[in-house]
């Protein structure tokens, strides 16, 4: 299917975009617990908005077949 | 499993069955539920009883009989007697175009969108056994050559459609529309003295949108045409539309004819006339001052 | 030099600073930046709005209300309310047409000697959609509480009530901060137990919804005709999932997570609602039968989840996830999302959110079951048309705004649109709008 394989290529793409800046961008840095400043506001955390998530989850629950990867649970529904 | 349903949609009733390898439709305009009921049951019994004694597909009716009796005479009843009379009387006002015996060239064609074209000498095999002069019909007996078939696919839907109309005009209720997988037939106007309005379907690809709309007070609708039927082969289409003399696809033809007429039969016989006219199936319908549409 | 001076103060300010901060775990979903407010309770409500061209809607309203009780201890308690109404596939042909332009009836070609092969449509609905209309309550409670000044684990149940369906679950969590909490490892575990009730009963897979009167030309399928269907009672559907996830702290802007995560499902996984047609390709797209759909008692998911925040300036925070997802009925997708939130000076934001998944189809799935195919020659174990089972592509992009409303309260609003499409080329594609109100209030 190409359709499949393009996709495919596509994720490879990005992927490896990704992993690059990531890399090179931003250097691991040992980090003493005081620096995690920045990253301990709100919107750093890695669900910034509960309620938002959910909201997704539940709406992607309904129309895909993958579920999950975040977390336990969800699902609860008839919606798949 | 239910074998018919019967809704009340808009102000409208509309009873609904399968038959015919089609969904078949039932549409009344009047405040009387028995009424429409009634109507339903008509049309289910008589179309089943169509279907039941002319499908190909089955081993106990006079159209297996026919199919099967390897030369001998067959005497058929008197409704069968008129579909044969009818098929004559098609076959030469179509001068030979429409043929009630061409079924059997389904033998060598199958149009599933391939470039499956059968060889000549496929089809010159199949054609030996097409042809209605080569068959005896006269005073309700039939003889047919081995090999031979009769094949009603071409008038039965249409004639159940008529049929159930027919029947349903007893009960005194014009507000009806009887349609049978597209074939219709009014036998009035909607209650509010408006049209029934008709989707015409695009022919190129039936899974979407319609192509236009046409007002059906009275009287019969049909389509032929060549919808997903077809093999396509070095950049050519060739039409499932097959001419009974040659077992080809008729050259040029149109994709899609529709045509109103008096009855369902009538539109559905002369937009199959049409079509077997090739390039000149506008021309041919202009000329018989009836309401059509075309796709070319 | 002068430099030196501040240099030294600063020491010993962030050494006084880094016990402070060093108190707060890790991870946690909504941190609070003032540590010195016990017992505050944080009110968070959504409003949902998710609508499909023709197809269904839902309205979702959800509250979720966080009680930190102490600095070790929290209770979270979500109420959600759905509506959801509209048509949805119910895995037959697709037969388009009766479009609600007014028409009744649509007349289309029957074969001339070849005996039909139309897909007239009907005064109304399209016999590809079934109607439906549900609401849905649920509620789930969770307790977090420290266990040492390294580890913290999380507790929680919930139950939830469809006309149709019902689920309970519970699962829990625990959490360690190591590496002087530049690492959090997080193991859980969740169960839920769901009750599938439709009104008719549960029917047989693979059993005939209805049947034509052409004959079929499938041995294990000749005999459909008069047959009475068999519907049987409630049916149950039981899942375990566990996680494993590592989130790290990579520098000082840049957060990442992993995630591996596997789901065991057993029991009535078929949905009761959908159906397979039988057509035969000498017909086209005529239905000469319509059959339950049929799914395996069992199946184990699996998924391995990566995210990545990133703080790479005041303003400007990327959020990028990518998601691997594959199972033992052969379907494997893969997610990617990616937000960037936009800060527009110190009180509201934007915030443009890209997702994109693909998935392929499940060993069982088929849009439709032909007489043609020498697959379908003897019946099948398992079959399912439902387009979710089968190999699609999904894309949503939309912008969020975001404002702090006075010291204690954040709104948001997001408007997104999602588009998926599907390799069978027959349904028609599905657009979506989603728009989704949040407001939040601490007390």
């Amino acid at each position: 299917m190409q359709t499949k394989n393009k996709i495919n290529v596509i994720l490879n793409f990005v992927l490896s975009g990704i992993l690059l800046v990531l890399s090179v961008g931003c250097a691991y840095e040992p980090v003493k617990p005081w620096h995690r400043g920045v990253l301990a506001a709100d919107s750093a955390q890695l669900v910034p908005d509960a309620l938002e998530n959910e909201s997704d989850e539940h709406i992607y629950f309904s129309k895909e077949a993958a579920k999950g990867g975040q977390g336990v649970g969800g699902g609860g529904c008839g919606c798949n | 499993m239910k074998n018919s349903s019967l809704q009340l949609i808009d102000e409208t009733w509309v009873g609904r069955f399968e038959a015919m390898a089609s969904p078949c439709e039932v549409l009344v305009d009047t405040p009387e539920k028995n009424l429409a009921q009634k109507a339903l049951d008509l049309a289910l019994q008589e179309t089943r009883r169509i279907e039941q004694k002319y499908s190909r597909y089955r081993n106990d009716n006079i159209v297996y009989q026919i199919n099967n009796a390897k030369g001998k005479v067959i005497e058929v009843d008197a409704e069968t007697a008129g579909l044969l009379d009818y098929s004559q009387q098609c076959y030469e006002l179509s001068e030979g175009m429409f043929d009630v015996t061409s079924g059997v060239l389904r033998k060598a064609w199958k149009f599933d969108g391939s470039d499956n074209i059968p060889s000549q000498k496929q089809v010159s095999e199949v054609l030996q056994h097409v042809g209605w002069s080569k068959l005896q019909w006269r005073n309700h007996t039939l003889r047919l050559n081995a090999g031979m078939e009769i094949d009603f696919g071409g008038v039965g839907k249409e004639y159940a459609v008529d049929r159930s109309a027919l029947l349903i005009s007893a009960l005194n209720i014009d507000s009806v529309l009887v349609n049978y997988g597209g074939d219709l037939m009014a036998l009035g106007p909607r209650a509010s003295g408006k049209p029934w309005e008709i989707g015409l379907q695009n022919p190129d690809n039936s899974l979407t949108k319609m192509i236009g709309k046409i007002e059906l007070f009275r009287g019969g609708v049909a389509t032929s045409g060549d919808l997903h039927r077809f093999l396509l082969k070095d950049g050519v289409r060739y039409s499932h539309i097959l001419n009974p003399k040659t077992g080809w696809p008729v050259e040029k033809a149109f994709r899609q004819v529709t045509v109103l007429a008096n009855s369902c039969m009538e539109a559905g016989m002369l937009a199959t006339f049409a079509l077997l006219q090739g390039e000149s199936a506008e021309e041919f319908i202009k000329a018989q001052d009836v309401e059509y549409r075309v796709v070319r | 030099m002068q430099l030196k001076q501040p240099k030294s103060i600063r020491r010993q300010l962030t050494i006084a600073t880094s016990s402070l901060l060093v108190a707060a775990p890790l991870q946690s979903i909504a941190v609070e930046n003032s540590v010195d407010q016990m017992d505050d309770i944080t009110v968070e409500i959504s409003r949902l709005y998710y609508s499909e061209d023709d197809r269904v809607t839902v309205n979702k309203t959800q509250a979720l209300i966080t009680n930190e009780l102490s600095e070790d201890n929290r209770i979270k308690v979500n109420v959600t309310y759905d509506t959801m109404s509209g048509s949805s596939p119910n895995g037959r042909i697709y037969t388009g047409g009766g479009d609600g332009s007014g028409t009744v009836a649509v007349t289309t070609a029957s074969g001339f000697s070849f005996n039909a092969a139309n897909n007239a449509s009907s005064a109304s609905k399209n016999t590809w959609l079934t109607p439906f209309s549900d609401n849905r309550i649920a509620a789930n409670m969770e307790w977090e509480t420290s266990l040492t000044n390294f580890s913290k684990a999380v507790l929680g149940g919930g139950a939830s009530f469809e006309n149709d369906y019902e689920s309970y679950s519970t699962g829990g969590k625990l959490l360690w901060d190591l590496n002087q909490r530049r690492t959090t490892l997080t193991a859980g575990i969740g169960y839920n137990s769901d009750t599938v009730k439709p009104e008719a009963g549960v029917p047989e897979g693979l059993g005939e919804l209805w049947c034509g009167t052409t004959a079929i030309d499938l041995d294990w399928l000749s005999s459909c005709a008069d047959q009475d269907q068999i519907f049987y009672k409630p049916a149950n559907k039981t899942v375990v999932d566990y996680f494993f996830g590592i989130t790290q702290v990579w520098n000082r802007n840049t957060l990442f997570q992993l995630n591996y995560s596997q789901g065991d499902e057993s029991g009535y996984l078929t949905d009761p609602y959908k159906q397979v047609s039988v057509i035969d390709p000498e017909f086209g797209n005529q239905e000469l039968a319509v059959l339950y759909e049929k799914r395996p008692d069992s199946r184990l998911t699996q998924s391995l989840y990566f995210k990545a925040i990133n703080v790479s300036s005041e303003n400007i925070t990327s959020y990028i996830s990518y998601r691997y997802f594959w199972d033992d009925w052969d379907i494997q997708a893969h997610t990617v999302d990616a937000k960037i939130r936009i800060n527009l000076g110190t009180k509201s934001y934007i915030q443009p959110h890209v997702r994109a998944s693909y998935q392929s189809a499940a060993s069982f799935s088929s849009s439709y079951i032909s007489v043609d195919d020498a697959e379908f020659v003897n019946e099948p174990q398992y079959i399912s048309a439902d387009h979710r089972l089968s190999e699609q592509g999904t894309v949503t992009a939309g912008i969020k705004y975001g404002r702090k409303l006075g010291k204690v309260g954040k709104f948001g609003a997001r408007v997104e649109q999602m588009r998926q499409k599907y390799n069978d080329g027959v349904l028609p594609d599905m657009k979506a709008w989603i728009v989704n109100l949040l407001l939040s209030m601490r007390f």
